[in-house]
């Protein structure tokens, strides 16, 4: 991850940001999806940097903020990928700086996943087929072990397939070592992936 | 009558001076050359949605009961509108009328500060002139901010501006929302029909078009609806202009003249413009950006300017007749 590009929502009184950022993300997947189809490019991560996710008292404060960093292992891959060209319908809303090199300014990394939520019932009733245990076993345990709903931030986005809008939850947290690896067409890992993008 | 005996009038009132009408929104295909503009309609669906709200506390604490409540299906009626799928412009028309400004208070019950006030304006126009307020409105009529959300995204957006026989042509496009300071020769002409309506030199009145190419079959973004009693009805109601029964999709006049008075990048560490407001307040981000504390507010700088002739540097100047212009009820007795 050598090479970045930083992309900022320009504040506008009326326009809320996460309205942008649906419009944004739609025209990076399909640039994403574009670059895979036609070059095979699959190494493009993206994260944001000032996401933020708390829990605190039993309150949950969740923000993607304004920014969002797009990363390749080579200047080309965000050559190719062409943000300006795929934003350029947008250009009083969001800026975007040009391509850089990553240097030294990384100070840790970050895993960003796509959360989908599992339906915790179906969870239980999976793990007590699993174990052969009864249910209330299995919901005891699950509870200690599953993951219950979280509310992570998210971008709302329209299927190009059936019309129906869906949410694309980000969950994002530094980790200590680098991961190599691919990147689906969100630039994103699915939930059981573990590769890295900078951050600082 | 000395300056110091001066008391800003218990009943202040302006009229506004730019009269904008609704915004109606049309559609046609850019495609076909024979295609005819028919109505944009705002059509009622009955979706069912997840439940996605922050669930209160004990609930969301319990797992037991969490899941059925995520579980339950949301089933909501809203407004939605968009365009048909043979057609890929969304053309929006609105008509603005400019009246003179005077200074004139519409009502005022003390003669001596309405004399005060007049000469204020009328010095103002002698020195500044309304020139710049004009190139400013101008400037949000060609770059198309009042589309609002319909203008992101839009792939080309054409302003057409026509007042009695001529007409310009804008590429909305050209005109970044953030800055002013376009050299253009065609914005400064609408810039000066503006100013000889504000000056009372011409009877003005603008009517003006966007054709918005935002692609076939979609979705358009008509004003919403304030609901004001949450009975078990629509949850979203997008407003329809004109006869209710054509549903015909539209956009309120005050959305439409709050896009136009957008100027205001005059106040505090500004980085981006906001609507002319007396205290600068953004409602939707929760903000007044001239807080009453730093005298930077639309009543400070005008008291003092009326009553005490400590005259603001030239953008509060500017921002102080934006206010004027924008009308509203000014008096002294309801702030007490």
């Amino acid at each position: 991850m050598n090479f970045y590009q930083e992309i900022t929502l320009i504040p506008d009184a009326e326009i809320s940001p996460y309205f942008l950022w649906s419009k944004v993300y739609h025209q990076l997947h399909i640039a994403l999806a574009d670059v895979k189809n036609k070059h095979g490019i699959d190494g493009i991560g993206i994260s944001f940097p000032n996401y933020r996710f708390e829990e605190k008292d039993g309150k949950t404060f969740a923000t993607l903020g304004t920014k969002l960093r797009i990363f390749a292992n080579t200047e080309d891959e965000l050559i190719k990928l062409d943000v300006n060209y795929r934003l350029e319908r947008l250009t009083d809303y969001v800026h975007i700086k040009p391509i850089r090199e990553v240097g030294s300014q990384a100070k840790g990394y970050v895993v960003v996943k796509r959360h989908r939520y599992k339906n915790f019932d179906k969870q239980v009733a999976k793990f007590a087929k699993f174990k052969g245990i009864s249910l209330e076993e299995s919901h005891a345990h699950c509870r200690e072990h599953k993951q219950p709903i979280k509310y992570y931030p998210f971008i709302t986005l329209n299927s190009e397939t059936t019309q129906q809008p869906y949410q694309l939850s980000i969950w994002q947290e530094a980790v200590d070592s680098p991961v190599a690896g691919k990147f689906n067409t969100y630039g994103l890992n699915s939930l059981s992936g573990s590769v890295t993008v900078p951050h600082w | 009558m000395a300056k110091n005996d001066l008391k800003t009038a218990s009943v202040l009132a302006f009229e506004r001076v730019l009269d904008i009408s609704d915004a109606f929104f049309w559609q046609k295909d850019s495609q076909d050359k024979e295609s005819k503009t028919s109505i944009v309609t705002v059509q009622e669906k009955s979706v069912r949605g997840t439940i996605s709200n922050r669930l209160k506390n004990a609930i969301a604490n319990n797992l037991v009961k969490l899941d059925p409540e995520t579980q339950k299906a949301n089933l909501q009626k809203v407004d939605a509108s968009s365009l048909d799928e043979s057609n890929d412009t969304l053309v929006a028309k609105f008509t603005c009328k400019v009246l003179p400004f005077t200074g004139k208070p519409n009502v005022c019950n003390d003669q001596d500060y309405q004399q005060a006030l007049m000469a204020v304006v009328q010095d103002y126009q002698q020195n500044q002139g309304v020139g710049e307020l004009a190139k400013r409105y101008a400037t949000n009529i060609v770059n198309a901010r009042w589309l609002w959300r319909n203008r992101v995204g839009a792939e080309t957006i054409t302003v057409m501006v026509s007042f009695n026989d001529d007409a310009l042509m804008f590429n909305a496009k050209d005109f970044a929302l953030n800055t002013f300071n376009h050299d253009d020769k065609d914005l400064a002409q609408l810039a000066k029909w503006i100013e000889s309506g504000l000056t009372g030199e011409k009877f003005v009145i603008l009517s003006v078009v966007a054709y918005a190419k935002i692609g076939y079959g979609q979705e358009v973004y008509p004003s919403q609806e304030l609901i004001l009693d949450t009975g078990n009805k629509k949850s979203k109601v997008l407003y329809r202009v004109g006869d209710v029964s054509k549903n015909h999709a539209g956009m309120h006049s005050q959305k439409v003249s709050n896009a136009i008075r957008t100027i205001d990048d005059w106040y505090p560490d500004a980085k981006f413009p906001i609507a002319v407001e007396p205290y600068g307040a953004v409602t939707t981000l929760g903000v007044a950006f001239r807080q009453p504390k730093q005298k930077q507010d639309f009543y400070s700088l005008f008291d003092n300017w009326v009553l005490k002739g400590e005259v603001p540097d030239i953008n509060q100047q500017h921002y102080v007749m934006g206010v004027l212009i924008r009308g509203g009820v000014f008096g002294e007795s309801g702030k007490e």
